[in-house]
């Protein structure tokens, strides 16, 4: 049993400074760039002089969108066209207008300046509501409609929000937030002018799906080039899109033969890169007296930015927002969610989050909260009277999802249990009697991650499987090698452990390799939590492949026949006789050797496995949260945060937990700090992190966790996949904890001191 | 938009006051960092000011312009058009004066685009408050 807590692999080098970022790189002759960017949300550009900026002694070259010809559009992850870099007309502000290439970083910072843009400002689209009014100014020639998009059945839910008795309505904003990981993106492209091979170390989720985009959009075969992801500082989906800093890169790379870097700034990160959520929500939902739930509807308008660059699924405009039902039995449901360009930076990524699933349990657990305080009932007894029962598994729900499996009602109770949920609310009775303000929150949520069955899912016309291939050493040593990238979510460690698992090896034993295009098999990388859901499902199964190679090499070891052996504590044994057997070491020495094999059987252990999801998973939880507020200062304090997770079977406990952790910081980031804010010029306002606050320790509680097990059914293993859970359950039971300490139905994030003060009573 | 008012005392009559604001080259250089490059008119000059933000610094160079003037009532905006020279931003400015007694008052309607804008509206304020308040010492003097 390789499962459990073990230390992980890549710590050893990660926590003494010996980690190999990209910026860490250094090549032979590499040069530097730096991005010229828009400093206007909207503008017409009406000349660019780069002459000065050429003259500069340490300069090789700039590039406009007049030297990159072809490569001056790319291929968004949602098939949009964007602009590498803008030729007649800048779109946001921060947009790339030229690139310059000099001998250091700080010569091709000193050379921007010398670039005269001459830029005629345009009036400014800010929001989604007033880009879509009649007579907009458009950002885009093709206007500024991006789709309209609809999931359930309007009659259904219309039919039953007639005959309810009670009808909520709530109007929230899930603001836009940034994922802001650590290590900022950046890129070395080396082109090869003798072998014609271009190799890309980025900082990227996905290096499979960020080589085929290269291929389209340098024009190189597919084959030429490498991208190798070496560590990368945090993701959290913001590295799951293409940049045009990548694309700049590989272009003076190709003109010049040289390798050149580029890094971005921190201010370049948060002000151009992928953001995530900016949903303005209408919800709605129907109950009876007794406060059975019958319906849900939603309205949502998306602001998607200058251009549609949203990393999701290709039939998913919105991702998997319409699993918004979450973990309650509706009669009926129906959303609709309209897409609209606006003069603010690209992206949509699914930021700690499966596809927009924050956003819409966001909203389902606002709006359960809100129908409580209509109902006068306690919110516990509300979402246990509606939770999904375990036998309603597999459950399909009423938006076309279906649920793999949940106890729900036993997460539930585990949390409350924890909580002590009824001293809790004796607490703030005793507190409230003194004018003080105590809330209590609850969130219960569903997760759906492990995108995706090929029958549903694409990005870009690629399905959305992963690989994994196991070489076995004649010395009984294995290496696996992955399609999915880490960016610190221990993978060197969770995949070892699960070859080490399924073929009785020691964990030390088991070498992970991913982040090379040239050495892993294809797949579509690491975010919406599909890590272990769908590689960790291939690695299980190229695995169980080489067991039952072993299996076959065994018997003609031991002189037996296969089905007279039984897989006994991690090796093959006579089914009557456990004495006599044999270890994969000892059967990898074998099938490397040269005893006889049995006709068919190869030479070797090695094998490769390709997952083809037959559904998602759904993990979930049940989430209670205990805030304090300053009633003079309007300071929100989280004093406790219990988090019970069912993320199925747990590979290591503790990079789960860690996962957790994690998750719940960034939700009390979202809950009461983040938003990327902008003038009603377009000037971004959270230009850097003295204005993008993210939290740090002194703003979380020590977290209180708990678990139950409900493994998944049809995944291999039964696990389920953690990563954004957490993200995902807490921003609401933080924000009905703040409602419910103010005793209002709603409030918007960030709950930020003054937000809360407008909000007090 | 950024919108302050200040006040600033000389301890000298008014039509002393009036001639002082309304002559380019000598108010400019009371902006801690203005300096005058070329006078197009009597009523234009082609400038350049140094400004530190935080770790920022940025030379924004362009235009000031007396836009209007009423020599009765002794009001006067000027007009500042500039740009930072690094390409990265621009600021915009409509400043008005009303003198009255042996001083006056100056409301400053400003727009800052690009780089600057984005060091968030609590730094931009900031430093154009401080700004003025060191013109309204130099000013006193001048």
């Amino acid at each position: 049993m390789a499962f459990g807590s073990v230390r992980r692999k890549e710590d050893a080098r990660l926590i003494r400074g010996q980690g190999r970022f990209v910026d860490d790189m250094d090549l032979p002759g590499m040069l530097h760039g730096a991005v010229l960017r828009s400093p206007y949300a909207h503008a017409e550009i009406l000349s660019i002089d780069v002459s000065a900026a050429l003259q500069h002694p340490k300069v090789h070259a700039v590039l406009t969108a007049a030297e990159l010809g072809d490569m001056a559009w790319m291929p968004t992850l949602s098939a949009d066209t964007q602009a590498v870099l803008a030729g007649d007309r800048v779109l946001f502000q921060g947009q790339e207008v030229a690139f310059v290439v000099a001998d250091d970083r700080y010569s091709a910072r000193d050379a921007l300046e010398l670039i005269e843009v001459e830029y005629e400002p345009l009036p400014v689209v800010m929001d989604a509501r007033s880009a879509l009014a009649p007579g907009a100014t458009p950002v885009r020639d093709e206007g500024n409609h991006v789709f309209d998009w609809e999931a359930g059945d309007r009659a259904a839910t219309d039919a039953a929000f007639a005959r309810a008795e009670v009808v909520v309505e709530q109007d929230m904003v899930f603001p836009r937030s940034h994922p802001a990981p650590m290590e900022t993106c950046g890129a070395i492209a080396a082109y090869d002018r003798v072998e014609g091979k271009l190799t890309l170390w980025c900082t990227t989720q996905a290096p499979h799906a960020h080589r085929t985009m290269y291929a389209l959009i340098t024009g190189l075969p597919e084959h030429r080039i490498r991208v190798v992801s070496p560590d990368v500082g945090g993701g959290f989906g913001n590295k799951v899109p293409v940049y045009p800093g990548y694309v700049c890169a590989m272009a003076a790379s190709m003109q010049l033969g040289l390798p050149v870097k580029w890094v971005e700034d921190r201010s370049e990160n948060l002000m151009s890169t992928g953001f995530a959520r900016d949903y303005a929500m209408r919800g709605r939902i129907a109950a009876a007296r007794d406060g059975r739930i019958l319906a849900l509807d939603v309205d949502v308008l998306a602001d998607h930015g200058a251009f549609n660059a949203t990393a999701q699924p290709t039939r998913y405009p919105a991702g998997f927002f319409s699993v918004f039902t979450g973990s309650y039995d509706v009669e009926a449901a129906h959303c609709r969610v309209t897409g609209a360009f606006t003069n603010k930076a690209p992206g949509g990524v699914a930021y700690a989050c499966s596809f927009r699933i924050a956003e819409a349990v966001y909203l389902v657990e606002r709006l359960v909260d809100c129908l409580a305080r209509e109902l006068g009932v306690d919110p516990v007894a509300l979402r246990r009277q509606n939770l999904i029962r375990p036998e309603q598994f597999p459950y399909a729900s009423k938006t076309g999802w279906v649920y793999d499996s949940g106890e729900y009602e036993a997460a539930l109770d585990e949390a409350l249990r924890l909580a002590d949920y009824s001293a809790l609310r004796a607490e703030q009775a005793f507190k409230r009697s003194r004018g003080e303000l105590m809330g209590i929150g609850i969130s219960f949520f569903t997760e759906a991650v492990g995108a995706g069955p090929r029958k549903h899912m694409d990005m870009l016309g690629l399905a959305m499987n992963d690989g994994a291939a196991i070489r076995m050493s004649p010395t009984g040593t294995a290496q696996v090698a992955i399609s999915v990238q880490t960016q610190g979510q221990g993978h060197e460690t969770t995949f070892a452990q699960i070859v080490a698992h399924e073929l009785g090896l020691s964990v030390d034993d088991v070498d992970v390799i991913h982040g090379d295009t040239d050495n892993t098999p294809y797949g579509l990388g690491t975010y919406g939590s599909r890590s272990t859901p769908v590689s960790g499902a291939a690695t299980a199964i190229a695995a169980r492949k080489v067991r039952d190679r072993a299996r076959l090499v065994a018997a003609a070891m031991l002189e037996v026949a296969p089905e007279d052996l039984v897989w006994r504590e991690g090796r093959w044994s006579v089914a009557g006789d456990p004495s006599v057997g044999a270890s994969i070491p000892e059967i990898a020495a074998a099938a490397r050797g040269t005893i006889d094999l049995p006709a068919g059987v190869e030479t070797g252990l090695d094998a490769e496995a390709v997952y083809d999801p037959p559904n998602l998973t759904f993990p979930f939880g049940a989430y209670v949260c205990v805030v304090d507020i300053d009633p003079g200062t309007a300071v929100v304090k989280v004093r406790r945060f219990i988090a019970v997770d069912d993320c199925g079977v747990r590979i290591n406990p503790m990079i789960v937990e860690g996962q957790i952790h994690g998750g719940l910081t960034d939700g009390i980031g979202m809950a009461l700090m983040e938003t990327i804010a902008f003038d009603e010029d377009g000037n971004c306002l959270a230009g850097s992190l003295m204005d993008y606050l993210i939290p740090t320790a002194v703003e979380v509680p020590d977290w209180e966790t708990g678990m139950t097990v409900t493994p998944s059914p049809h995944h291999p293993i039964g696990a389920k996949g953690i990563g954004e859970s957490a993200t995902v359950g807490s921003p609401p039971a933080i924000v009905n904890a703040i409602c419910d300490a103010l005793e209002v139905a709603h409030i918007d994030m960030p709950c930020t001191p003054s937000r809360v003060w407008e909000a007090m009573p | 938009m950024v919108e302050l008012n200040h006040r600033f005392e000389t301890g000298k009559d008014q039509d002393y006051n009036w001639g002082a604001i309304l002559d380019l080259d000598r108010i400019i250089p009371c902006v801690e960092g203005g300096k005058v490059l070329e006078r197009e008119s009597d009523e234009k000059a082609k400038a350049e000011i140094k400004v530190k933000m935080g770790a920022m610094s940025m030379t924004f160079r362009g235009t000031v312009e007396v836009t209007s003037r009423d020599d009765a009532a002794h009001t006067a905006v000027l007009a500042v058009r500039s740009k930072d020279t690094g390409g990265s931003g621009y600021a915009n400015a409509d400043v008005t004066f009303d003198l009255s007694g042996e001083g006056g008052a100056i409301n400053t309607k400003a727009t800052i685009n690009g780089k600057a804008a984005s060091m968030g509206e609590g730094v931009v304020q900031t430093v154009l408050d401080a700004m003025i308040k060191d013109f309204t010492t130099k000013l006193a003097k001048i």
